[in-house]
């Protein structure tokens, strides 16, 4: 490898201190926290779903279904138990772990593009399914009864949670990265019949990178409609859901922890300058997307480290 | 004859397409904008923000279709600012394309309100007073909004109470109710029902809007009931659907000779192509959705002849605008002139949803004063160009119904355009005036 070899805690302290100033903008600049919370709900979702494909090779098209899932149990236990939305965030993670490993199992034997095209099947049937149910208000969705919303300190909440969510998700990965089962994982990533010869179970791991990709996702989509305090089968099982996940990760670099955070980055600097130009926001964003392929296949930061091998978050042993 | 109809079909569908594509091409030059209207004499005075959510790109562009026009108009009553009371106000209108998602409406509605902390949001289609319901009474933001039936949005927004916020709304919705559309169909259809036999075909999009309209307790099906006709259920279908092989059987065995529900016009194409194939011919084709624009009837090329639909406004209309005083007539015809299309019910509607909100910031005092907005709303009532818009005496606080009648599109007999609208019922109590009787398919066809 060429450029300079970094010890392997070098660059954390440089992820560390980028994850906390932007954390910290968020909290301390006088905008409105809305969009820091979409934000920091979007790279949560991205950073889960990026655990599972980066890291395990499991290209998932159906994550809006966990979304969806996280958002409907939401909405289902605050209704029904008049319970306070944010402990409703432990039902949606629950509930869709439970889903998660149902999906796993009824998907066992299919990989590449049949599971992708499976799980897209599956998510799509929740989303008829959930369309058809009465209770939950068919297509035509339901609302929030939260009565003691109190609508100065609510914006904040929802936000507050959003960051909670990302900077667990981002360090917990990060941390778990590092650990004996991170490198399993990695291992598999880079090749796994290598890795099973070596005893690591690729079965295992793979379902548990699925379901923690699949409660981030959940949590995630819960603490987004909490925010609107409306959820609908058609924008919660949305595929757009997938697709700006999608993008985020493979423009700034699958099985990477920072290519999600460029990724990020460059999917709302677009929507931010084109959201309300129709069609050119999709076309410019198609274009990045395809070039990105084209060019870097390993995605932004993927450019980045074959140059310099440089990690802010660092997960690569370098022995010196 | 089939070679020829499919030919104009498809003709008639990528020339919406490439609409659709000029649209995102010159997204700069039309699609969103920030308009800034200075006072004329109040510098620095106070700045009046209204937030604009309208449906610009995707499956449902053409109901904000008239944005442009209607921004036209606009930029020429506030040019020099808004005068309320003694003060002129600069006014500033951020209009936000919902992409005909509810997921996009939602979020720059919500973004609207809180980032740009507007002081009232007009949302010409209703899908931001969907998303965006709860949180404007959350952010304490009034939404004035049309254009899809009220029991429709009563249902989504969780009944009266959760609609109305219980009795102090944010969202101002106007609109008929399904109950109307299926009135209006059993009044259109009453000068031949004698001649048929009593047989409905009945077929849904499964869609918000639609689903009301299928609701068997209040819908359609209730109203058919109650009439005393029987229906041959079609069922609901997803919005991809484009085979309707299997309704079309159904109907042919039931022997309906009248074909009724909801669908957007692609469907309602699909649907008729099928009926022609296996010789499946009702006596009347009237649906929800479908028949809106001119487009859905050119589309079904010189099958569009007869069919029948709702009519929510119309150039004939004794009505004038609040804000321009221009009659429904003068102002379709201006679209006409301006734009080379035929008049839409949903130009007449856009333009009354800005009458009422203008209405509302001016009866208010103070403008900026939201909660001041808001009770000015609730006991608006204001002759617009879709006729009265009652708030005042409305059953739920906030929702307030306007007319609907019925009618058919005609082969035109001269003029630039196809068809042409023509109402054959009128109702009880609207000022519409019949202009021709209600015909069969078959004596049209």
């Amino acid at each position: 490898m060429n450029g300079p070899v970094f010890s392997r805690n070098a660059g954390l302290i440089g992820g560390v201190l980028l994850v906390g100033a932007l954390a910290l903008s968020a909290i301390l600049l006088p905008v409105d926290r809305r969009l820091p919370m979409e934000i920091c709900l979007v790279l949560a979702m991205a950073q889960g779903w990026n655990l599972l494909c980066g890291y395990t090779g499991l290209l998932s098209f159906g994550h809006q279904a966990f979304i969806g899932v996280g958002a409907y149990t939401l909405f289902l236990v605050v209704n029904t138990l008049g319970i306070s939305p944010f402990l409703g965030l432990a039902f949606s993670a629950t509930v869709s772990a439970v889903v998660a490993v149902v999906i796993a199992l009824l998907l066992k034997g299919s990989r590449d593009a049949y599971f992708s095209i499976g799980i897209w099947v599956l998510a799509d049937c929740l989303r008829l399914l959930v369309g058809q149910w009465d209770f939950v208000g068919s297509s035509q969705g339901m609302v929030l009864n939260a009565p003691d919303i109190d609508p100065t300190t609510f914006g904040d909440a929802v936000f507050w949670a959003a960051l909670a969510l990302v900077l667990v998700t981002q360090f917990a990965i990060f941390g778990l990265l590092r650990t004996r089962f991170g490198l399993g994982l990695m291992a598999i990533r880079d090749n796994e019949t290598a890795a099973a010869s070596v005893g690591i179970a690729p079965g295992r791991s793979r379902i548990i990178a699925f379901v923690a990709s699949a409660v981030i996702c959940a949590v995630g989509g819960a603490i987004y409609y909490l925010s609107v305090l409306y959820v609908d089968p058609a924008g919660a099982f949305d595929l757009d859901w997938q697709i700006r996940i999608l993008f985020i990760v493979i423009v700034g670099g699958a099985g990477t922890l920072e290519g999600p955070l460029i990724g990020t980055a460059i999917y709302f600097l677009l929507r931010e300058f084109l959201q309300d130009h129709g069609g050119l926001f999709l076309i410019i964003q198609g274009a990045i997307a395809a070039l990105t392929m084209l060019f870097a296949p390993q995605g932004l930061w993927g450019l980045v480290q074959a140059r310099t091998g440089f990690q802010l978050f660092p997960t690569k042993w370098v022995t010196q | 004859m089939k070679p020829i109809n499919r030919k104009i079909t498809s003709a008639t569908q990528s020339a919406s397409r490439r609409d659709v594509l000029k649209l995102g091409a010159l997204g700069a030059a039309t699609a969103a904008f920030s308009l800034h209207f200075p006072a004329a004499h109040a510098a620095g005075g106070d700045v009046l923000r209204i937030g604009w959510v309208g449906a610009l790109s995707g499956p449902g562009a053409l109901f904000g279709e008239p944005v442009d026009f209607i921004k036209a108009q606009m930029e020429k009553l506030f040019k020099g600012g808004l005068k309320i009371g003694a003060k002129t106000y600069s006014v500033e209108i951020l209009l936000r394309d919902s992409q005909s998602s509810v997921n996009v409406a939602t979020q720059v509605t919500i973004d609207l309100m809180t980032r740009e902390k507007v002081d009232l949001i007009v949302a010409s289609e209703a899908l931001a007073a969907i998303g965006g319901g709860q949180m404007a009474i959350v952010t304490k933001t009034p939404i004035v909004s049309s254009i899809l039936p009220s029991d429709a949005i009563l249902g989504i927004r969780g009944g009266p109470d959760g609609y109305s916020n219980k009795g102090t709304p944010w969202t101002f919705h106007f609109c008929f109710s399904t109950t109307d559309i299926s009135t209006a169909y059993t009044g259109l259809w009453e000068p031949v029902r004698k001649r048929l036999n009593d047989t409905v075909a009945v077929s849904f999009v499964d869609q918000p809007a639609s689903r009301g309209f299928a609701d068997p307790q209040h819908g359609l099906p209730a109203t058919l009931k109650a009439a005393g006709y029987k229906t041959v259920d079609g069922g609901m279908f997803k919005m991809e659907t484009q085979d309707f092989s299997n309704q079309v059987a159904t109907f042919q065995q039931g022997n309906a000779q009248i074909l009724s529900g909801f669908m957007f016009a692609d469907h309602f194409a699909g649907m008729w192509r099928s009926a022609a194939q296996s010789k499946y011919k009702p006596e009347i084709a009237t649906v929800a959705g479908a028949f809106l624009f001119p487009g859905g009837v050119e589309a079904l090329g010189d099958r569009g002849d007869g069919m029948s639909t709702e009519i929510w406004w119309s150039p004939k209309l004794p009505y004038t605008s609040s804000l321009t005083g221009q009659s429904a007539k003068d102002m379709a015809a201006e679209w006409e002139s301006t734009t080379g299309k035929q008049w839409t019910a949903v130009l007449g509607y856009t333009h009354a949803v800005w009458e009422v909100a203008l209405a509302g910031l001016k009866a208010s005092g103070d403008p900026k004063d939201k909660k001041a907005v808001q009770a000015a709303l609730a006991k608006l009532t204001l002759e617009t160009v879709v006729g009265k818009v009652d708030f005042a005496s409305a059953k739920v606080p906030g929702l307030a119904s306007t007319p609907l009648v019925a009618g058919q599109w005609r082969k035109a007999k001269g003029g630039k355009f196809k068809y042409d609208l023509v109402v054959t019922y009128k109702g009880s109590d609207s000022p519409f005036q019949v202009e021709d009787e209600f015909k069969l398919l078959s004596e049209l066809g």
